[in-house]
């Protein structure tokens, strides 16, 4: 079990947001997907998974809706990060009821703040 | 070439789609016709009660009943929809004439002028209203031919018939080429009109595609450059034993990555615009926040010069789209600090009723009068030969987006003094939020 599972098609990203959650002191881990992203989640039971919206066959939004369906989310949020632009981030995220978006484009203060903001009440359980 | 041309007029359209739209045409026309008719049948019984009074009862009694019969069929029309009804409206329209045909023999004859008058209505309403132009040529021509065998066999004056006959073989004649010619205008407008639907399809089609890629692209650009970002932050705030001087490297790779994250983000603002792809979100928002917050990042570009940023702003709440409102004040803002060395920039707000005057002025460089239309033109840059960064694109956002807000935009500038910029936003000032 850890508290947060990144899943991304971009390793250099994935390899970023690590290491920047790292210095917060969250157990995190980094999951290059989309294919296995499901099996992942099982495995690492996170509080939160950040993923990305647009990777190559299955999409974070289309990823979510199956998580819905399989009921994986239960005791998880989700935060969709992309590189796409801020607006249109936060409209797939109200479409899909996901529970957060933050453009790739975030400052690790901004990061902190949003994770804080999703989880922060949660961590103790964990830690 | 001609013979072909008529040919094809006079024989049916084989394209279901203009069949059907032809017959939607013709329902429509035929309920106008049966309103003509119940109109013009009850006023000319006004006449007929004027000039032939001992009559009026057997002509009033036919007219109140064509009348009637005209707002019966359209009644049923309306409810239930046939599919022959146009063909039974001209039916009728002419059953309906040959009852003041049957009236002209009884008063004045058949040679009357009147009737000629009535036949050439007829006419008139056939060559609008008939489908097929062979079909009309048909009616008409047997219409003649009745007209010369009765009159053939009621001795009237024979000029009087002549004349009458030959004005109504020309009238004939007219009428078909007439409608023969409504029809290939009805065929040509159809095909023109299927064309535009078609290629309008396609530049909706054309449109989605452009927009998709625009978004593809800007995902693929934008990945990169923030994972760069991203990672000379975290060197710079993890590796706190570094030289300085890699330090220094670090922050302008930053800085570099920041310039080249702009320039993506403002060259696919610029597409999106142009591509007509930019959607505007409307929203109520106080405005003097925004403002304020523009003058203080516009503080934080002068930082190392000698200018003073003034920002003024009412307390007031604006319906508009605020990512959008502040990309203008934005643009504007640091397009200021890049051409001020000293003196002061200023960012104001002011209402004049329900609008909204946006002002960015500065004290920098200013624009020559030759220079000053071309300043909105995407990578137009006239102050090129001082330094300053950018790509020319700047303001030409501001005048697509303040385009998008339904608003202009006007510059007032004097070579060596500085420049005003000013953005005037319609209908925008919601309520005193004091």
């Amino acid at each position: 079990m850890i508290d947060i599972l990144i899943v991304d098609d971009d390793e250099n990203f994935g390899q970023l947001t690590l290491e920047r959650i790292e210095t917060l002191a969250w157990s995190v881990a980094f999951h290059k997907g989309p294919f296995g992203t499901v099996n992942a989640i099982r495995a690492t039971k996170p509080l939160l998974i950040i993923m990305d919206v647009n990777m190559p066959g299955l999409d974070g939004a289309a990823i979510y809706d199956l998580l819905c369906k399989q009921n994986l989310l239960r005791d998880t949020k989700v935060l969709l990060m992309s590189s796409l632009e801020k607006r249109e981030l936060e409209a797939i995220a109200r479409e899909h009821n996901i529970h957060g978006s933050l453009p790739k484009s975030a400052t690790r203060a901004e990061l902190a703040a949003k994770i804080a903001e999703m989880i922060g009440g949660r961590r103790s359980i964990r830690a | 070439m001609l013979a072909l041309k008529v040919k094809a007029v006079f024989r049916s359209s084989t394209d279901p789609n203009y069949r059907s739209a032809r017959r939607e045409f013709s329902a429509r026309r035929a309920r106008l016709l049966l309103w003509c008719i119940a109109t013009i049948y009850s006023a000319f019984g006004l006449l007929d009660w004027l000039v032939y009074p001992e009559w009026i009862a057997l002509f009033g009694g036919y007219r109140a009943g064509i009348a009637a019969i005209s707002i019966f069929l359209l009644l049923i029309e309306e409810r239930v929809p046939r599919r022959g009804f146009p063909k039974l409206v001209l039916a009728f329209s002419f059953v309906a004439t040959s009852g003041v045909i049957v009236m002209c023999a009884v008063t004045e004859g058949f040679a009357s002028r009147y009737l000629v008058g009535v036949i050439l209505c007829q006419l008139g309403i056939a060559t609008v209203e008939v489908a097929q132009p062979r079909l009309l040529a048909a009616i008409l021509c047997s219409l003649a031919v009745v007209y010369a065998g009765v009159n053939a066999a009621v001795p009237f004056e024979q000029s009087e018939i002549i004349s009458s006959l030959a004005f109504l073989v020309g009238a004939v004649f007219f009428c078909v080429a007439c409608s023969a010619l409504i029809e290939q205008q009805r065929r040509e407008l159809f095909a023109t009109n299927a064309e535009l639907l078609e290629r309008n399809a396609q530049l909706e089609r054309a449109k989605q595609q452009q927009g998709k890629f625009l978004s593809t692209i800007s995902h693929e650009l934008r990945s990169p450059i923030n994972s760069v970002l991203g990672f000379a932050e975290l060197v710079l705030e993890r590796e706190l034993s570094l030289h300085q001087k890699s330090r220094d490297n670090l922050s302008r790779i930053q800085q570099s990555g920041r310039h080249l994250l702009r320039l993506v983000n403002d060259l696919l603002d610029l597409a999106k615009t142009e591509a007509g792809r930019m959607e505007l979100e409307i929203s109520s928002f106080d405005l003097a926040p925004l403002v304020h917050d523009v003058a203080d990042q516009t503080r934080a570009l002068i930082s190392d010069r000698p200018v003073v940023v003034h920002a003024e702003a009412p307390a007031c709440m604006i319906r508009s789209d605020p990512t959008r409102l502040r990309q203008i004040l934005v643009n504007l803002a640091s397009n200021a600090a890049k051409f001020t060395s000293e003196g002061e920039i200023r960012i104001s707000a002011a209402l004049n009723r329900d609008d909204l005057v946006l002002e960015v002025s500065d004290t920098g460089v200013g624009i020559a009068d030759e220079h000053r239309e071309l300043i909105f033109e995407a990578f137009r840059q006239v102050h090129r030969g001082l330094g300053v960064g950018g790509t020319g694109l700047g303001l030409s956002i501001v005048s697509h987006l303040v385009d998008l807000l339904k608003g202009h935009v006007e510059v007032e500038s004097e070579l060596g003094r500085g420049s005003v910029f000013r953005v005037r936003l319609e209908r925008v000032v919601e309520r005193s939020a004091a």
